[in-house]
């Protein structure tokens, strides 16, 4: 199979416009009769939908939840870039694409990259102009901060809840073409069959978790953007119904799957409390503008209160070793910099599981410097927040935070179209691999759902609709009742089985190994073992199983079972891409591959987006790799000592 | 027309009509109690005050005209509101718990049809005389024959205890209603900004205290024999 | 601790409810609500039984999924609180508790302790949008906008629609909700050309849905757990009357752009 990633040719800065010049277009009059069926309505979704509505498409957008406006980017809180350079601090486009290609250690595309960049400026206008409340200056223009250990303030920002409000101006705009008649909502829908015929996407089958109907709807497009998969790892950042489900069974029917190894761990989250713990809690990692980062230099002082360690007792870690950025040093090195003092026995907190995880964040120097008020001026919400978890007073004691699974840079390959390798089959924001590489820049995961659902589909899914016949295919084809009936048949074997464990036992099992073995961390030997161990699991899944209730109505433990089914069979491809890439990079680190705790990247070999294809549950996966070149941004060593 | 009625069919129609008539209402009450303060001033003057307004049927009906369309549309708002959050929540919670209401607020849908009660009587006595043991006219002239004696037939129902403290206690009532009533308006008109919000909450209270404290001294006079 | 729950219990929407008591036991300070429900529904399951159907998603309370009556209370007794961040250290041993669902007639029982809480949505297909289709913007600073507008909007658009509001009101009315989508647009001249318009669809189809009126209790604002101010209420009012009486709306949906 050849991968055609259908890269402009050209000076980079003019690529995009060559590109959409380049497209075919479909006459205004004729695009009702095309039908879209958009999966997923966050960011990517619901910017999807409402665009593709208003242009005139026949829109049909499928959401799990009860309403689009629930989807998980409503969660993120630090902001959005764009390089508007308000700040007039020498912003520009080309930095922030510079930015995020060197912050993704060189595992993205360029051209992608940089129009992501260009469009970042567009998504703010539209943002601003739907009425998202943007922090402002008292001049009333929009307000900046700096994001993530960025030298430029370009990060637009509401509050802690910028995603909240991104997603409500894309959400309002999709209730506007809902009110037209344009888009048609189905809420409390789960995808569960991507329906392919003749080689081309033609349609989906999902599940009515209300009735428990399982429906054909066939289009002439379908496009994913059903966001990461986190929640492999069982504990995440990620909201509880976040799933792989979508992608996972697109990559069944031949999708390939690029880089699932590529995730990121999130430095400061709120650490487990307990074996009963369902999810973890991100903490804003502007916490750390202001927080020591410590533990105790000895393993026997771990249990005890921190305001009893004496200074010459406490081991600031990330300020020892990286002496130059410190508290602030970057997501992927801070998060193994925690991993590590925790597997040493110098972790802090209640024991789960026989082990510490945590690691003290300190704002005593900081009260000390600008007194209770001045951080609570500028942390009040994280505090409280803070407080209402865990039950203690950051104002009196340090906060416990330790890593957690956040983002998901891999995802369904795809072209500079968005288009998977199935014709017809598109795929949006965190659902695709495309645009951060093997890391991903603190606010860009909010511009790339936006950049892919409001400006790049709209124009790249025209150039696709104009070479098929509307109608192509409706839902009374062959391939439709075979996957109605392999969604049945996998119903009714998921409620046959009869056994003890629930689902949540067995995500939880999964999570854990996957956390140990294809997390912060990796090993040739761990990940062996890990898939050694996964088909394990899987085989017991389907002996011992416990789903109670019926298909015919709101089942939410059927629900939970098909999802963990499918983290059960896509766990495996992750480790074995993990295992593959015998390098370290962005959020990839395998300890065989360091100089003294810093990544080592091999560009010589491993400078490639790596897709794989699916050849059945318990065969290998078979790769194929996509080189990428850097004709702008020189591949450079990362260095934060 | 069909603005009109799409407008009062709303709930905040409907409010805003109760609001309104509940405003007119106000303006009727003050002026009323403040025509009986004229009591203090003794029997002539407040005759005098019955005979002037006597004598201004252009203005007297049109005002009593108004002030029933006013209740009649205050009541219908209301019911066809209250029908329909009956039917909001059908089901009752097994327990419930309420954290900001008062006393003012939950009562609102017993003080109403009480101080109804209270008018219909207050009216068969002192307007009609329907109710009233010995009512009486005033004296000198033609008008003045078919002029109520305000004074005299005001101090015969109020000077006996029971009766006394019977209208008392409605106004302690209608008390309750007025000053989450006025509250209400104000915000039901749409005062919303934070020192609106002060505005309407002292507002509410001084025209109640103006409102119950007059009614209930002239009352509380008569009862005591200070005024007879 | 030890916890006795009285859980209402509804297979779907048209069939009949109950209460049914259950006992948890061992519960930790540091569960959440959700957390200690997710251990008696593991327990149900491993007996066979049907475990508890409750909505929940992001469990951080920002998503807007959870929800429901706990002892009378929407989201329970802590203030400003979804029921996914309320802490079993509200609790403590031999509490017996009430949970039930949100009860509205817009607002079906699906099933325990779920509702359909599309109404929501309805309403905001009525107006609770600007109209403007994506690339037709203008440049994002090209109108500014007094910071203390930006903030007061924010207020507003912090909500999360769980139906807190209409689940405490005693009239069961969606005012909160709706003045919160209204007094958000609004206040931004982004809003303006609208404004009316807005609050008058927003209004008739909150009426529609068979939500009841606000008589000014202010439960919905203190059941809020993201603080949205009474005095919304008093905007949408406001607009409201003077769209209908002093000018004249356009009562009906925008043509959705294309």
């Amino acid at each position: 199979m050849e991968l055609k990633s259908r890269l402009p040719e050209g000076p980079i800065e003019t690529a995009w416009s060559r590109h959409k010049f380049n497209m075919k277009l479909v006459n205004p009059a004729n695009r009702r009769k095309y039908n879209v069926i958009v999966v997923g309505s966050g960011l990517a979704g619901a910017a999807a939908a409402a665009t593709l509505g208003e242009q005139g498409y026949n829109v049909a957008c499928f959401c799990f939840q009860d309403s689009p406006r629930r989807a998980h980017s409503i969660a993120a809180q630090g902001g959005i870039n764009a390089a508007k350079n308000y700040q007039n601090d020498s912003d520009s486009v080309y930095r922030l694409f510079y930015d995020t290609v060197k912050g993704g250690d060189f595992r993205a595309r360029e051209q992608n990259v940089y129009r992501l960049a260009e469009l970042s400026v567009n998504i703010i206008d539209q943002a601003v102009a739907q009425g998202v409340p943007f922090a402002r200056e008292y001049g009333g223009l929009l307000a900046n901060r700096s994001f993530g250990g960025a030298q430029v303030s370009r990060t637009f920002y509401a509050r802690g809840q910028t995603g909240q409000q991104l997603l409500l101006g894309a959400y309002q705009a999709l209730e506007r073409q809902i009110a037209a008649g344009r888009v048609k909502m189905y809420t409390r829908h789960e995808m569960l069959e991507l329906v392919t015929a003749d080689g081309r996407a033609r349609g989906i089958v999902a599940r009515d978790l209300t009735s428990g109907a399982v429906t054909s709807f066939a289009a002439d497009a379908v496009c994913l953007a059903t966001g990461g998969y986190s929640n492999v790892f069982f504990l995440s950042t990620n909201a509880k119904g976040c799933n792989v489900t979508s992608t996972w069974r697109a990559h069944k029917k031949g999708a390939l799957f690029a880089n699932p190894c590529f995730t990121q761990i999130h430095p400061t989250c709120i650490p487990q409390a307990g074996d009963y713990q369902s999810k973890l809690t991100l903490m804003s990692e502007s916490l750390r503008n202001d927080g020591r980062v410590w533990v105790p230099k000895d393993p026997a002082d771990a249990g005890k209160s921190p305001r009893d360690i004496p200074e010459d007792k406490r081991d600031y870690y990330l300020e020892r070793k990286y002496p130059s950025f410190g508290n602030l040093s970057p997501r992927d090195i801070a998060s193994r910099a925690a991993k590590i003092v925790c597997d040493e026995g110098r972790g802090v907190g209640p024991a789960v599981g026989g082990v510490r995880r945590g690691v003290y964040l300190d704002f005593a120097d900081a009260i000390g410097r600008v007194g209770k008020a001045g951080v609570s001026e500028k942390y009040g919400n994280l505090f409280e927040m803070y407080d209402r978890i865990t039950g203690e007073d950051p104002y009196q004691v340090p906060m416990r935070m330790y890593p957690a699974p956040h983002y998901t840079m891999g995802g369904l390959w795809v072209d500079y179209n968005l288009m998977s390798n199935i014709p017809g089959c598109f795929v949006l924001g965190e659902a695709n691999f495309s645009d951060h590489g093997a890391n991903r820049l603190g606010a860009s995961a909010l511009m790339q759902g936006l950049a892919d659902g409001y400006f790049v589909l709209p124009a790249t899914l025209p150039d696709y609709l104009a070479g098929v016949k509307p109608g192509g295919t409706d839902s009374g084809h062959a391939a439709f009742r075979d996957a109605e009936n392999a969604v049945k048949v996998k119903t009714e074997t998921l409620l046959g089985i009869n056994g003890k464990r629930t689902a949540d036992s067995f995500h939880r099992e999964l999570g854990y190994l996957m956390w140990d073995k294809c997390g912060m961390s990796r090993t040739r030997e761990g990940l062996n073992e890990a898939i050694t161990r996964i088909p394990q699991i899987r085989e017991e899944f389907w002996e011992n199983l416990a789903v109670p209730g019926s298909g015919a109505e709101l089942n939410q433990s059927l629900e939970k079972a098909g999802r963990v089914a499918d983290f059960l069979e896509f766990a495996e491809l992750m480790c074995v891409d993990a295992r593959d890439r015998e390098e370290s990079c962005g959020g990839h680190y395998r300890e065989e591959y360091q100089d003294d705790g810093e990544a080592r990247r091999d560009d010589a070999n491993f400078q490639y987006a790596a897709a794989w294809e699916f050849n059945g549950v318990d065969a290998a996966p078979t790769l194929h790799k996509e080189p990428l070149a850097f004709n702008y941004v020189k591949p450079v060593t990362r260095s934060y000592k | 027309m069909s603005w009109l009625l799409t407008f009062s069919r709303s709930t905040v129609g409907a409010k805003v009509i109760m609001a309104l008539t509940g405003a007119a209402m106000f303006g009727f009450l003050i002026a009323h109690m403040a025509g009986n303060l004229l009591v203090f001033w003794g029997a002539a003057y407040h005759n005098h005050h019955a005979l002037f307004l006597h004598q201004l049927p252009e203005l007297i009906w049109p005002a009593r005209i108004g002030l029933v369309l006013a209740i009649v549309a205050h009541i219908f708002s209301w019911l066809n509101l209250r029908a329909r959050s009956a039917a909001a929540r059908p089901i009752p919670y097994k327990v419930s718990k309420s954290r900001a209401s008062t006393l003012y607020s939950k009562t609102m849908g017993y003080t109403g049809p009480i101080i109804l009660i209270f008018l219909v009587v207050h009216l068969l006595q002192l307007t009609t005389g329907t109710l009233h043991p010995n009512y009486q006219f005033q004296s000198g002239g033609a008008i003045e024959a078919d002029t109520p004696a305000a004074f005299e037939n005001t101090v015969a129902i109020l000077s006996q205890p029971l009766w006394g403290i019977f209208y008392i206690l409605c106004n302690l009532l209608l008390g309750l209603h007025l000053f989450h009533g006025a509250y209400a308006m104000c915000r039901t008109l749409g005062l919303s900004g934070d020192r609106q919000q002060g505005v309407a909450r002292a507002l509410a209270a001084g025209v109640t205290a103006t409102i119950v404290g007059g009614n209930v001294v002239i009352a509380a006079a008569i009862l005591a024999r200070v005024v007879n | 601790m030890n916890l006795t729950l009285n859980v209402w219990r509804q297979k779907g929407r048209t069939a009949a409810g109950a209460f049914e008591k259950y006992p948890v036991n061992d519960v930790s300070d540091h569960m959440s609500f959700l957390e200690m429900l997710d251990v008696l529904n593991e327990k149900l399951t491993a007996e066979g039984k049907d475990p508890v159907a409750f909505e929940h998603d992001c469990r951080e309370g920002i998503c807007g999924s959870c929800g429901f009556m706990i002892d009378g209370r929407p989201h329970g007794p802590m203030p400003r609180t979804t029921v996914c961040q309320l802490h079993m250290r509200s609790f403590k041993d031999g509490d017996e508790l009430f949970l039930e669902p949100f009860r509205a007639s817009a607002f079906p029982i699906l099933k325990d302790l779920v509702v359909d809480r599309g109404a929501f949505d309805r309403i905001v297909q009525a107006g609770g949008y600007v109209s403007v289709n994506t690339g037709s913007a203008p440049e994002a600073n090209s109108t500014p906008v007094p910071k203390t507008a930006a903030d007061a909007s924010f207020d507003n658009a912090a909500c999360i629609a769980c139906g807190a509001c209409v689940a405490a009101c005693p009239n069961g009315a969606a005012m909160l909700f709706t003045s919160a989508k209204v007094a958000h647009l609004n206040l931004l001249p982004q809003g303006e050309p609208e404004r009316y318009e807005r609050a008058t669809n927003m209004v008739l189809q909150m009426d529609k849905e068979g939500f009841g009126h606000c008589s000014w209790h202010g439960e919905c604002a203190e059941a809020c757990p993201k603080g949205i101010p009474l005095a919304s209420i008093a905007r949408m009012n406001g607009e409201f009357t003077v769209a209908n009486l002093l000018r004249s709306p356009h009562v009906s949906g925008g043509d959705g752009g294309g």
